[in-house]
């Protein structure tokens, strides 16, 4: 993946996403349905969050606001939130 | 000596430094000089006195970290009052031991954290709600006694863990303060007009006497960073010429992880480092990565620090030598050293408040027993592991047998056991019938999450 990920698709994007998270919680990306809690089902902390929202911005180019995470509360809603942000930057 | 009567002194005669500043991301920064947080303080103690808190009045702050919270605390100090100090992350099980324990005779709180207290506040509560820069009265009492059991020498009332399942209101004296900041300050060196930054929740004893008290009775600028945010905190870092960091070790990790060599952090010293275990790998990627002292120490709420590496004289694997001034003992050494660390000194918390059981139990011979082990290695102190039925989870305490307590709440649940694998709390349940285990673990996570504080649900939950 290249700084900034420049040039990518959708599917790569939420892959790139997934993948970051995958490491940071050190839970299978398999497990990361739409469906899914971020926090009661997959148990993420605060500290975690943070670490994910600084490597996407990182690797994705992105900036995310802390407050912007107020009511996402799913995997898709995640993914939904960076793939806009990044949508936008290179709309 | 009372903290705000040194405090006080200090501030007279502080020179044209700041002595707080708040920083807010994207919003600009906050300064507060010292004339400006003595007359603040003064005039917020009469104003909390003019709505009826009184001398020994016991009064729990629910503030987010802020100069507000700065404020508070050392306004209750000044009338007399106890603060009484909470984390804001508990929730009913938490909040119900602490209001039953404490009866406290008013709540300062965020307005917006308000409707988590509303169960525990009752018609005979003074109710002080903050919102952006004001406090409000949001409920007048008038009248209260305060309670006859606090001794003029404690300054607030800090609640912790020991495993029993249910937290202890150690009662922290005015000197166990002064005495903690004086050390904290021989082991870090700081010079008048530095920067400490404030990251930490206030509400730990860690953070108010390494990052607040310290820096005050020294001449050194608390710096509240109101993110963790690693972008915003080098941003500050570098704007704000920070020389200090107060941490656990798993934020450093994170910052080792997330150091961006293009940004100039040039003007950082050094890190003080507790809350959690360091392992010695930690220790030199965080060196590595910072090119600082990493300066970690061992403490607890009854007395902090117990021991802390000091400036230019670090050692990997150790927490330091003892804090002058501190007797410590390893109590039953085994073939390899190692036993129960207990310590001694006049400043340490005493007692837990109305639990003279658990205060008995708490004490040998004059020792306090810290429930930890560890082992002298020369002058320095090796933490080993807790001995006590708790562990740290990035610098906050969990208590396996309250978390066990909460599960077996569900009637369905039989047995609970609670342990520690792999950096994470696991629960392992014993159901009475057979069910979906699956949406069990479910339901029994979202119990927690309205029950407990956030980091103490487990990360698994496994059937047995």
């Amino acid at each position: 993946m290249d700084s900034q990920g420049t040039g990518m698709s959708l599917e790569r994007i939420r892959s790139a996403i997934k993948n970051i998270v995958s490491r940071i919680t050190r839970i299978d990306s398999a497990e990361f349905e739409d469906q899914v809690l971020i926090r009661e089902e997959l148990g993420i902390d605060s500290l975690m969050i943070t670490e994910i929202l600084a490597n996407c911005e990182k690797y994705l180019g992105v900036t995310i606001d802390e407050t912007m995470l107020v009511n996402v509360e799913t995997v898709g809603g995640f993914l939904n939130l960076v793939t806009s942000l990044k949508g936008r930057k290179l709309a | 000596m009372n903290v705000w009567d040194a405090i006080g002194e200090v501030l007279t005669g502080w020179g044209g430094t700041d002595c707080l500043l708040e920083l807010h991301p994207g919003s600009g920064v906050i300064h507060a000089s010292a004339p400006q947080l003595r007359r603040e303080v003064s005039d917020l103690a009469l104003q909390l006195s003019s709505w009826g808190i009184r001398k020994r009045h016991l009064v729990p702050l629910f503030l987010n970290n802020s100069i507000a919270f700065v404020q508070a605390f050392l306004a209750l100090l000044k009338i007399g009052a106890v603060p009484v100090l909470v984390k804001m992350d508990y929730r009913r099980l938490e909040l119900e031991e602490v209001f039953r324990n404490a009866e406290p005779q008013a709540v300062l709180a965020e307005k917006h954290h308000l409707p988590v207290l509303q169960p525990f506040l009752n018609e005979r509560m003074i109710v002080v709600g903050k919102s952006a820069e004001r406090l409000e009265l949001a409920q007048s009492a008038e009248g209260l006694p305060p309670p006859e059991d606090i001794p003029e020498e404690i300054a607030s009332i800090n609640y912790t863990y020991r495993g029993y399942g249910y937290p202890l209101g150690a009662m922290v004296s005015h000197s166990q303060y002064l005495q903690g900041a004086k050390i904290l300050q021989e082991h870090l060196q700081g010079r008048r007009g530095e920067k400490m930054l404030v990251i930490l929740p206030m509400a730990h004893i860690f953070t108010l006497i390494a990052c607040i008290l310290a820096p005050l009775l020294h001449g050194l600028t608390g710096s509240i960073a109101l993110t963790l945010h690693p972008r915003l905190l080098w941003g500050f870092i570098r704007d704000f010429r920070i020389d200090y960091i107060t941490s656990v070790p798993e934020i450093y990790e994170m910052f080792c992880r997330l150091r961006d060599p293009s940004i100039d952090l040039s003007s950082l010293k050094a890190f003080v480092s507790g809350g959690s275990r360091l392992t010695g790998d930690s220790y030199d990627n965080i060196r590595s990565a910072f090119s600082i002292d990493l300066l970690h120490g061992y403490g607890m709420t009854e007395f902090t620090p117990v021991s802390g590496n000091v400036r230019g004289q670090a050692r990997n694997g150790t927490v330091g030598p003892i804090g002058r001034g501190l007797e410590c003992r390893i109590a039953s050494p085994l073939s390899d050293g190692v036993g129960e660390i207990q310590i001694k000194a006049p400043w340490i918390t005493k007692r837990y408040y109305r639990r003279p059981g658990e205060t008995k139990e708490a004490f040998l011979e004059g020792w306090f027993r810290t429930g930890d082990l560890g082992r002298l290695d020369g002058e320095h102190l090796v933490f080993v592991r807790e001995l006590k039925n708790t562990r740290k989870i990035n610098g906050n305490i969990v208590d396996l047998q309250e978390l066990s307590r909460a599960l077996r709440m569900d009637p369905e649940v039989a047995e609970a056991e609670i342990t520690w694998e792999q950096d994470a709390l696991v629960a392992r349940i014993a159901t009475r019938a057979r069910i979906d285990f699956k949406e069990k673990s479910q339901k029994l996570k979202t119990f927690l999450r309205g029950n407990l504080a956030e980091y103490k649900i487990p990360k698994r939950i496994i059937q047995i």
